[in-house]
């Protein structure tokens, strides 16, 4: 079984978001060196992710996320409301 | 546990409507059956002479649908969110099951006898029930208040969740249509 790292997007010694200093290519070994914000999606905790990419695979349809997910309508509706306030907050606080 | 305080989670909207006017039809039916009716909120009397079944669930209905009503008019105003009137109805539909549980004390001859002796005693100030007799209205008592603490709970959950509403917002608006419900309701002409 095949391990993916998870990319980690605040501190894990003082919590405060991290930035991306360095982004190196696969294939030739080039490094650029910089000071890069996280995307506000790449911000969002493993969970809220893990359902934006639900709700992409269900062609954004929230019933049929919640048919699978097992849960009720209104309760992916209120998720995805929490998961758009969190995205809001973030893309406002990356934009300062 | 959870399932059974706040079932919402996994069922609403349409199904959940449908489930819920079952448990509404069985209290109509047993509430038809005792000669009883719901004349306000949450209170359960002898319902008038020639009472059909009919306007026993239309009371019952009534009773579910009026407070649903005015969540929903409150989910409107006070929601952040897109919210369906039939999640409004179908998850407080549901909410309404507790009811039969507090039909199940009245269904008991003797107890139902002694509580309305009792009842009739007190309003009249004359004796107070024999020491015998108290323990079997406290046990009634405790049920009905855990079975109305239920009831609450419930149907709290129904209408934070289906309007998704949280903290001090959903509690105050809920408390308000509760206690307005409750009151009035006590004028409704049977």
């Amino acid at each position: 079984m095949q391990f993916m790292k998870r990319i980690p997007s605040s501190c894990p010694a003082c919590g405060e978001p991290l930035r991306i200093g360095r982004l190196k290519c696969a294939a030739c070994e080039t490094a650029v060196e910089g000071d890069f914000a996280f995307p506000a999606l790449m911000q969002l905790p493993p969970a809220e992710q893990e359902f934006v990419l639900r709700f992409v695979l269900c062609s954004g349809s929230l019933k049929e996320m919640a048919r699978e997910m097992g849960l009720s309508y209104p309760t992916v509706r209120n998720k995805l409301d929490d998961v758009i306030d969190h995205i809001k907050k973030l893309a406002h606080e990356t934009s300062r | 546990m959870k399932r059974l305080v706040n079932p919402f989670r996994y069922i609403a909207g349409g199904r959940a409507l449908a489930v819920g006017l079952v448990p509404i039809a069985a209290a109509s039916c047993w509430l038809h059956a005792l000669g009883l009716c719901q004349n306000s909120y949450l209170h359960f009397g002898p319902a008038p002479d020639g009472f059909t079944l009919w306007r026993v669930a239309a009371l019952q209905a009534a009773m579910w649908l009026a407070p649903a009503l005015v969540l929903y008019g409150c989910g409107l105003v006070l929601s952040p969110s897109r919210i369906r009137l039939v999640d409004v109805l179908g998850t407080t539909a549901l909410a309404q099951a507790p009811i039969l549980l507090l039909l199940v004390p009245l269904s008991i001859a003797p107890l139902r006898g002694l509580l309305d002796r009792t009842a009739a005693a007190l309003l009249s100030g004359s004796a107070f029930p024999a020491p015998g007799q108290t323990t079997a209205l406290v046990a009634a008592g405790l049920w009905s208040l855990a079975v109305l603490a239920l009831f609450y709970v419930r149907n709290y959950q129904a209408y934070a969740l289906s309007c998704n509403l949280h903290g001090r917002r959903a509690i105050v608006s809920y408390i308000a249509v509760a206690v307005l419900t409750t009151l009035a309701t006590q004028y409704l002409p049977l």
